[in-house]
């Protein structure tokens, strides 16, 4: 480095002949905006807890996809097909999750894309509610495959806007 | 018995709603002035879990703390644009209410009989919450437990948010103070240290809005005007009208919003004089409780940043002052040419080197945690010899009551961030005398205080927040009376801003 004095060259931070050298800069405000939009003030850096996060609600979409599939209350036909794919497939993003450091939140999200489409087929079907005749805990399962999905989508769509990161990345703060 | 709904209890049920939602608010403008919440007591630059702000600080220039600020929306925080004196006023205000309201609460319940609602009396309760639990999910309303008048997951959700979250925060909400927090510093540790209490602190206003934000629907799906009727009238028997009341109790909490942003935007010193009126009889018994900290030589920042000069570590906040008195004395290494006067109502005015400072103070010295106003904190070994001493020395007269410090900084010159002049604090005689407050010399027995962390002189004032341990100190004047120096207020940011003298809170 050419300057062995400052803390930030040492470091391997260099942002000579930008405006941020020397000015604090404000990000994400549009033209004619005094603030940014207000989600972009929230940025949490808990990589290793978001990442088991991730992989622990597509965990609880595979459970909850198996439990429907071994029930004797098929949301349709060929649900149960369905629901198993879902189930593997999710065991081995889980796998894949927690033995290598591979950023897999896009197959995550096709994960959950498709157990959602399970459950809109259920609505057409024959979905196992308490009000067609299946029992509180299988409904209570059942419903649990569309608030996992949604939670992942939401932490997905959290993750691609920066609000929150999963390991290996990270929010590299210098401040 | 009959638990019902209490007057009481509704009464408490409608305060909770504008303390809560009050707190909140103005918690955000307080986190706001320092968006970044840390692990470690250090606050190492870059190591923070969590920021709240768009703005990214200058790489290769230093920067204050004082620029750190977020500018949030008064429609998120009260009163917004980083007015964190005017937040904090109002975090204390309701803080009065919202304690003594709660203290009032855990009575009543434990006199009448009512904290069964909150307390489960059997192992069963947990077994049915998680049956309510599923019956939820199932998309089913499960049953109150008979006798009681809501369900088991509703009373245990209740119960873990008056009688563990709320004492929880007020707990953490305490040791955000620097007197209570330098004064238990024991306590502060075994918490985790100041960082680890603010994190929970904050975790804390997020559990209360994620509560709210469960609470609220459910209260629609249980039926609205039936449920918020038991919460006005006590029964449900006449659901419109009590529906109706609590709808227009809501709608008023949202003027009361409006109306106190508002106010304060406009007119600081009426809220300024509302907090000194509710708050100071509180805040000032605090002076009963001097700091006493015992950190180690090995707590100080810096070491885990690896760098040799552990003192580039001790985070700086505010700009050393631009004359060329002070910078002439900074190159002549302040040895010879900086002197200290002590003066004003004293029967021995003095004038002391450094070299007088270093032999006075016999090698004196503590280890002691900075608690910014903002929230940054740094641990840093002063050696110095203590104001009770220098003022044992220079003998106050009879009737001196206050003792004002004054710095070679001038704010309106040195720091772009602010107007105005000399930068000044004043203390009480009960905080000058505290075994902690300190005339520092040395930062970290490495020599000299850096420029940045207020050389050569400066003072410690450990029980209060950040900003009254003065920096480049030149002059302390023992008085009978500080409020007719300048606005009157005992300081720089108390005269230009919205702070209250003590800063003991």
């Amino acid at each position: 480095m050419e300057d062995k004095n400052s803390p930030a060259l040492r470091v391997g931070v260099d942002f000579r002949g930008t405006e941020n050298a020397t000015q604090p800069v404000l990000k994400h405000i549009k033209p004619g905006k005094k603030r940014a939009p207000l989600l972009r003030y929230i940025r949490i850096n808990l990589p290793k807890t978001t990442r088991l996060l991730l992989i622990a609600v597509i965990a609880v979409i595979g459970a909850a996809s198996a439990a429907v599939a071994l029930s004797n209350h098929p949301p349709f036909l060929f649900a149960t097909l369905a629901l198993w794919g879902i189930c593997g497939v999710a065991a081995v993003f889980v796998a894949v999750g927690l033995l290598t450091s591979a950023r897999i939140w896009t197959w995550g999200l096709f994960i959950a894309l498709a157990s959602l489409l399970v459950y809109m087929g259920g609505l057409l079907g024959n979905a196992p509610y308490v009000w067609n005749g299946a029992s509180v805990v299988s409904a209570a399962i059942w419903n649990l495959t569309l608030l996992a999905s949604i939670a992942y989508m939401v932490l997905f769509w959290a993750l691609r806007y920066g609000m929150i990161v999963a390991a290996p990345d990270n929010q590299n703060f210098m401040d | 018995m009959e638990l019902g709904f209490p007057w009481w209890l509704r009464v408490e049920h409608f305060l909770n709603i504008i303390f809560i939602s009050f707190l909140v608010r103005s918690g955000l403008e307080i986190l706001g002035t320092y968006p970044k919440l840390y692990r470690s007591q250090h606050t190492v630059p870059g190591t923070s879990w969590a920021q709240f702000t768009v703005q990214e600080e200058a790489k290769h220039k230093y920067y204050t703390v004082g620029g750190e600020y977020s500018d949030y929306s008064p429609r998120i925080s009260l009163p917004g644009r980083g007015m964190l004196g005017l937040g904090r006023y109002w975090h204390f205000i309701t803080v009065t209410g919202f304690v003594t309201c709660w203290i009032i609460y855990f009575v009543l319940l434990l006199v009448t009989g009512q904290w069964r609602r909150y307390v489960p009396t059997s192992w069963d309760t947990f077994a049915q919450a998680g049956q309510d639990m599923l019956a939820y999910l199932a998309f089913t309303m499960p049953q109150p437990v008979d006798g009681m008048v809501f369900n088991a997951l509703q009373q245990l959700s209740y119960g873990f948010v008056i009688l563990v979250l709320t004492p929880l925060v007020i707990l953490t909400g305490a040791f955000q103070s620097p007197a209570i927090a330098n004064h238990f510093s024991r306590i502060t540790r075994a918490l985790g240290g100041r960082q680890v209490i603010r994190s929970i602190h904050f975790l804390c206003l997020v559990s209360y809005v994620a509560f709210f934000v469960i609470h609220v629907p459910l209260v629609f799906l249980h039926g609205y005007l039936h449920e918020t009727s038991k919460m006005v009238l006590g029964h449900s028997n006449n659901p419109v009208l009590g529906g109706s009341i609590f709808t227009i109790g809501l709608i008023l909490v949202i003027v009361l919003h409006v109306v106190a942003t508002r106010w304060t935007l406009a007119d600081g010193r009426a809220v300024e004089r509302l907090h000194n009126l509710i708050v100071r009889p509180w805040s000032n018994l605090l002076y009963k409780l001097p700091a006493r900290m015992h950190y180690d030589r090995s707590n100080i920042t810096g070491k885990d940043m690896g760098l040799a000069n552990t003192t580039q570590n001790f985070r700086g906040s505010g700009r050393p002052p631009e004359t060329e008195e002070y910078l002439a004395l900074m190159a002549n290494c302040y040895e010879d040419d900086y002197v200290l006067e002590i003066g004003g109502y004293v029967e021995r005015p003095m004038t002391l080197t450094i070299a007088d400072l270093r032999e006075l103070a016999a090698g004196h010295s503590q280890t002691t945690l900075h608690h910014c106003v903002q929230g940054f904190s740094s641990i840093g070994r002063w050696r110095g010899i203590t104001v009770s001493d220098l003022l044992d020395l220079a003998g106050p007269l009879p009737g001196a009551t206050d003792v004002v410090y004054t710095s070679f900084q001038n704010m309106g010159r040195d720091d772009d961030l602010y107007e105005g002049g000399t930068y000044y604090v004043s203390t009480p005689m009960v905080e000058a005398r505290m075994p902690q407050t300190l005339i520092a010399f040395e930062l970290n027995d490495e020599g000299e205080i850096p420029a940045k962390n207020g050389g050569p002189v400066r003072l410690r004032l450990e029980t209060s927040t950040g900003f009254r341990s003065l920096k480049w100190l030149e002059r302390i004047e023992v008085v009978n009376r500080y409020d007719i120096i300048l606005e009157g207020r005992g300081g720089y940011f108390e005269d230009t801003d919205f702070y209250d003298r003590n800063q003991l809170i």
